[in-house]
């Protein structure tokens, strides 16, 4: 075990060739549709992970997850779509600062800019809204969501508004979609075992005694809160070039409620459970899907999420991969 | 000119009708031990919640080291090396003992986003002197067998210790310790007497305590300020503010029964 614990940076090396071996291995022996299950646990993990650092580590319960979704979708879509079909779909050509009507975006830089966008709007949005605590915070985020929400349908020149953008190209692979998973956990790992992190875990724990102790709570929320909108935003870009196709009222409520399920049930503040409970709910839901359409209940398996978020609150609030804390007073 | 520390000049604070310090004041030499006492409700916390930044006084003026800290937030105080514990134990409940002593290390953490990110040596280089810190920390305090301990599963004593040790991981010149033997037994107390003295040796600090335990005030202030409805009422070493007939009213009331 010590010797585990004394270079972890190495085994986090041996585990992304693990993952990349796993990867390849599922791209060439698995079937598409499994190929496709897997993307999906993949972009759904990142939102997690992500997710996993405002809320888990700086508890900070932010609801505006799908707004930084939202952000990085569409950014990365409008980068990156073929110049040839701009004028079919009615998409804008890029201004000249972005390279100009004749070029488009290769889909990395243009997931990134994605992300850097989220980033943005979470500072800009952040240093109102975390000034707020618990309730007020999670109430002013959803508020956000909406904001951006309404611009997405609002934007017709841009975005086209409620018809959404099709035909995106789909540039999403199982390569990419793990690639960044690896980064997003690299990067949420290194930032908790680092001062910065510990900041963070501060501010949950006691914003008084953190500021107390010489931490300027302010600074470490913006950071928590940009750090986990950019790989929301990268994730949002990737589910764009995954699902082809991207309305306003997709990035609602209903996909941060998702999220948030997901990290409650894989457990808040762990290193696995955010990818546990994306991974497991999103294997329940393809398993359930044949029983939904063979007893012809829809809305079957968000009945049985909502559920499952019930009863992991009342017997394991701290989820699966949580330990307890056996609090003797 | 004697060099104080700490100045505070006419200090007010009022939450909307209720004065709550009325004109405190205190020049506090370098390397003393003050207590600070009185009866409930007296504007005790409060001076130290004001001397620490975490709220902001309605008029006056607060002085450490020769820099006018009034308006400053808690977090810069800290750095300019003033903090303090807390009556109502705020401890990082749910992290082990080793993680909350490791949090109070921040200000003297240096390493950017950037080398803790990708690991860089300066990264590691930073985290052994941290841990070194712990270690010598949890030495001085005993609380070596709690290390990996969850913090709000020690017994209430050390608990206690805990906050005082997270206090001085952020090395600093002048710590406020806010009732620190509350909820001690006497045994406990006594110990924790002893290791106040201990640590002020070790650590060269300055001290204000305030404290409810009599015995544990009498032994380690050299000077104790008697403070009722936010002003300092009496001031002396502590046998004279014993004696002196304003503080005995104070705790006691008057001799005039009023049947």
């Amino acid at each position: 075990m010590r010797k585990i614990n004394k270079f972890p940076e190495l085994w986090f090396l041996v585990g992304g060739l693990i993952l990349l071996v796993g990867v390849f291995l599922a791209d060439h022996l698995l079937n598409r549709y499994l190929v496709h299950i897997l993307i999906l646990m993949g972009i759904y993990s990142i939102t997690t992970v992500s997710l996993n650092l405002t809320n888990g580590y700086t508890g900070l319960f932010s609801l505006g997850h799908a707004a930084f979704m939202a952000i990085g979708a569409y950014t990365s879509t409008l980068l990156a779509f073929p110049i040839a079909l701009r004028e079919a779909y009615e998409l804008p050509l890029l201004p000249s600062f972005l390279g100009g009507p004749e070029y488009s975006w290769p889909f990395f830089p243009a997931l990134v800019a994605g992300g850097l966008l989220a980033s943005i709007a979470a500072l800009l949005i952040g240093a109102p809204v975390l000034r707020l605590r618990g309730h007020y915070l999670s109430v002013a985020s959803l508020g956000f969501m909406v904001i951006v929400t309404t611009f997405a349908k609002t934007l017709r020149g841009i975005t086209r508004g409620s018809m959404g953008i099709n035909a995106i190209p789909s540039y999403t692979n199982i390569y990419w979609t793990y690639l960044w998973l690896f980064i997003s956990v690299y990067v949420v790992w290194r930032i908790v075992n680092s001062r910065f992190g510990r900041a963070m875990l501060a501010i949950r724990e006691d914003e008084t005694a953190a500021q107390a102790l010489g931490i300027y709570p302010m600074k470490y929320k913006l950071l928590s809160f940009a750090v986990g909108a950019f790989f929301a935003g990268v994730a949002g870009g990737l589910y764009a070039h995954f699902t082809k196709a991207i309305r306003p009222f997709e990035f609602s409520f209903f996909l941060t409620f998702q999220i948030v399920t997901m990290l409650i049930i894989g457990g808040m503040g762990t290193t696995s459970g955010p990818i546990v409970g994306a991974a497991s709910l999103i294997a329940l839901r393809y398993a359930l899907k044949p029983v939904e359409e063979g007893l012809q209940i829809y809305g079957l398996i968000e009945l049985i999420y909502a559920t499952l978020l019930i009863v992991i609150m009342l017997w394991k609030p701290e989820g699966i991969m949580g330990k307890r804390h056996s609090r003797m007073s | 000119m004697t060099y104080f520390i700490l100045e505070v000049e006419d200090l007010w604070k009022s939450f909307g009708g209720l004065t709550a310090v009325s004109g405190y004041q205190l020049k506090l030499p370098p390397d003393s031990v003050y207590g600070l006492i009185g009866p409930n409700g007296a504007g005790k916390t409060t001076i130290f919640n004001l001397i620490s930044g975490i709220i902001k006084p309605t008029r006056g003026k607060i002085i450490f080291k020769g820099k006018d800290i009034t308006f400053w937030r808690p977090d810069q105080v800290v750095a300019l090396g003033l903090t303090r514990t807390f009556q109502n134990l705020r401890l990082f409940s749910s992290l082990t003992v080793e993680m909350n002593l490791k949090i109070a290390s921040h200000l003297h953490a240096r390493c950017n986003f950037w080398s803790s990110l990708f690991s860089f040596p300066s990264f590691f280089r930073e985290e052994r002197e941290i841990k070194k810190r712990v270690d010598y920390i949890l030495e001085v305090f005993d609380l070596v067998p709690y290390r990996e301990e969850v913090s709000s599963n020690l017994p209430y004593g050390l608990q206690r210790k805990l906050d005082i040790a997270r206090a001085l991981m952020t090395k600093p010149q002048l710590v406020l310790l806010d009732e620190p033997s509350a909820g001690m037994n006497t045994q406990e107390a006594e110990d924790l007497a002893e290791l106040i003295r201990r640590i002020k040796e070790e650590f060269q600090l300055t001290l204000i305590i305030v404290e409810h335990r009599m015995s544990l005030v009498m032994g380690l202030a050299e000077v104790v300020q008697v403070i009722d409805y936010g002003s300092v009422i009496a001031m002396g070493s502590p046998e004279e503010v014993q004696n002196d007939p304003q503080v005995i009213e104070a705790y006691l009331g008057t001799g005039d029964v009023v049947a």
